[in-house]
């Protein structure tokens, strides 16, 4: 059956929608299917452990086919989606009193040299250890931020939605969403450079022997 | 156009946030201002590198228990277990599911790689409902706690995307697990993929993909 095209491969978002608003399963199989991959990205980066997010993202599944009936036709399915994806994760951080689980599968030794990476265009970055490296080192800065900077560089950067469109999750102002991804990245630029420079956060030695531990805490 | 600006303007000018006029404004700084460009430039290096924090592959069973919790709830057949929409609480699998979603994972693999033996006849539980060239026979070992003839066995196919093929839900009798096995066969097996074996009108941790011979 491979290569068969799926019942609603060219419906949008918006029709799935009405589909769905009508209680058709299928229609909702395929907006989950749409959105999961998305979505769980989304939350794994925004809790830092992947259990969570998958309790995180069935949540948030359960939640948009339990509230379909108040999702109003004239905004974006996406947005929609996103906006009880990001209340599902800042209620689950704030419950969890804001410690952040951090899973480091790769430790980054005191030799690790990923200087070239900044250098490079491209090249460096096919390489997979290093891109492991340079992976945890990114996660690591991310999870520094305050959850509210945290999450507007998610929705920007990896999620590539306009400012416009995180105004809109996360209910605020378009100039608040510019200034959270302005000291956000401005942020990790700085965390970035001491990783560059061969520092470590600090706890992250202690860590580096469980796959998942309390790391640290995140302010907000 | 002042450094304090343009700096303040450099992460929306990357996320092409800004105006054509003040993208215009912006370049024409940074190309005279050596604070600034390499501001920018080390922006885009900590762009790039956020690249490198790579997407999370979803496991296929994710959409799978969430319509099937639906599916149950639905029709009453559970009351509120696991994920609840309201709350966000663990999702809550026996130990009885668990251990027996691990065993049908072995007994399915074993099963279709031709290597191991079918025990027992495979007549007793007929798929002549699901419509394939190939037939084809299946054992499934199961854990002493599960009661196949209250939960039944969900078959789907493709990649887990299509409708249901009809199947035996529902129509495993008790006495086929007397011995913690269930056979069946029929047509259709070869384009079988997964295994529903929804405990207590869920499919919990079940989801079992099976390598097709």
């Amino acid at each position: 059956m491979s290569g068969m095209k799926r019942q609603f491969e060219d419906v949008t978002d918006e029709e799935l929608m009405c589909l769905v608003q009508k209680g058709n399963m299928d229609a909702f199989s395929e907006l989950a299917w749409r959105y999961e991959g998305r979505l769980l990205s989304f939350l794994h980066r925004f809790v830092g452990n992947a259990s969570q997010a998958e309790d995180l993202l069935q949540g948030t599944l359960l939640r948009v086919y339990g509230a379909r009936a108040r999702f109003k036709g004239s905004g974006r399915v996406s947005t929609w989606v996103y906006t009880i994806a990001a209340n599902l994760a800042k209620d689950y951080l704030r419950k969890t009193k804001k410690y952040r689980f951090l899973s480091l599968e790769t430790p980054v030794g005191p030799s690790s040299n990923v200087i070239d990476f900044f250098e490079a265009e491209g090249e460096s970055a096919s390489d997979s250890a290093q891109k492991k490296e340079i992976s945890r080192m990114v996660r690591l800065a991310v999870d520094r931020l305050p959850h509210h900077q945290r999450m507007a560089i998610l929705l920007s950067h990896y999620e590539g939605m306009s400012y416009d469109e995180i105004a809109k999750i996360l209910r605020c102002s378009k100039g608040t969403v510019k200034s959270r991804v302005f000291r956000a990245k401005m942020k990790l630029k700085e965390f970035l450079a001491d990783y560059l420079a061969g520092k470590e956060v600090a706890g992250s030695d202690e860590v580096q022997e469980d796959d998942t531990t309390i790391a640290g805490i995140s302010g907000s | 156009m002042k450094c304090r600006k343009t700096i303040r303007q450099l992460p929306a000018y990357l996320d092409h946030e800004l105006s054509q006029g003040e993208v215009t404004e912006l370049e024409r700084h940074v190309d005279v201002c050596v604070f600034c460009s390499t501001e920018l430039a080390a922006l885009r290096a900590t762009s790039r590198m956020l690249d490198a924090w790579e997407d999370i592959p979803p496991r296929r069973w994710h959409m799978d228990r969430v319509i099937n919790q639906i599916r149950a709830e639905e029709q009453g057949v559970t009351e509120n277990r696991g994920i609840g929409v309201r709350g966000l609480p663990r999702w809550s699998v026996s130990t009885a599911i668990r251990s027996a979603a691990f065993v049908v994972v072995v007994a399915g693999f074993a099963l279709f790689s031709d290597r191991v033996p079918i025990q027992g006849t495979a007549d007793e539980v007929p798929l002549d409902r699901v419509n394939s060239p190939e037939p084809a026979k299946a054992l499934i070992a199961i854990d002493n706690y599960i009661r196949p003839s209250e939960y039944g066995l969900v078959l789907r196919g493709e990649d887990n995307r299509g409708p249901f093929i009809p199947t035996s839900s529902g129509g495993l009798r008790t006495r086929h697990a007397e011995d913690g096995h269930l056979f069946f066969e029929g047509r259709g097996l070869g384009e079988v993929n997964h295994i529903y074996f929804p405990g207590e009108g869920m499919a919990v941790e079940s989801l079992i993909p099976l390598e097709l011979r």
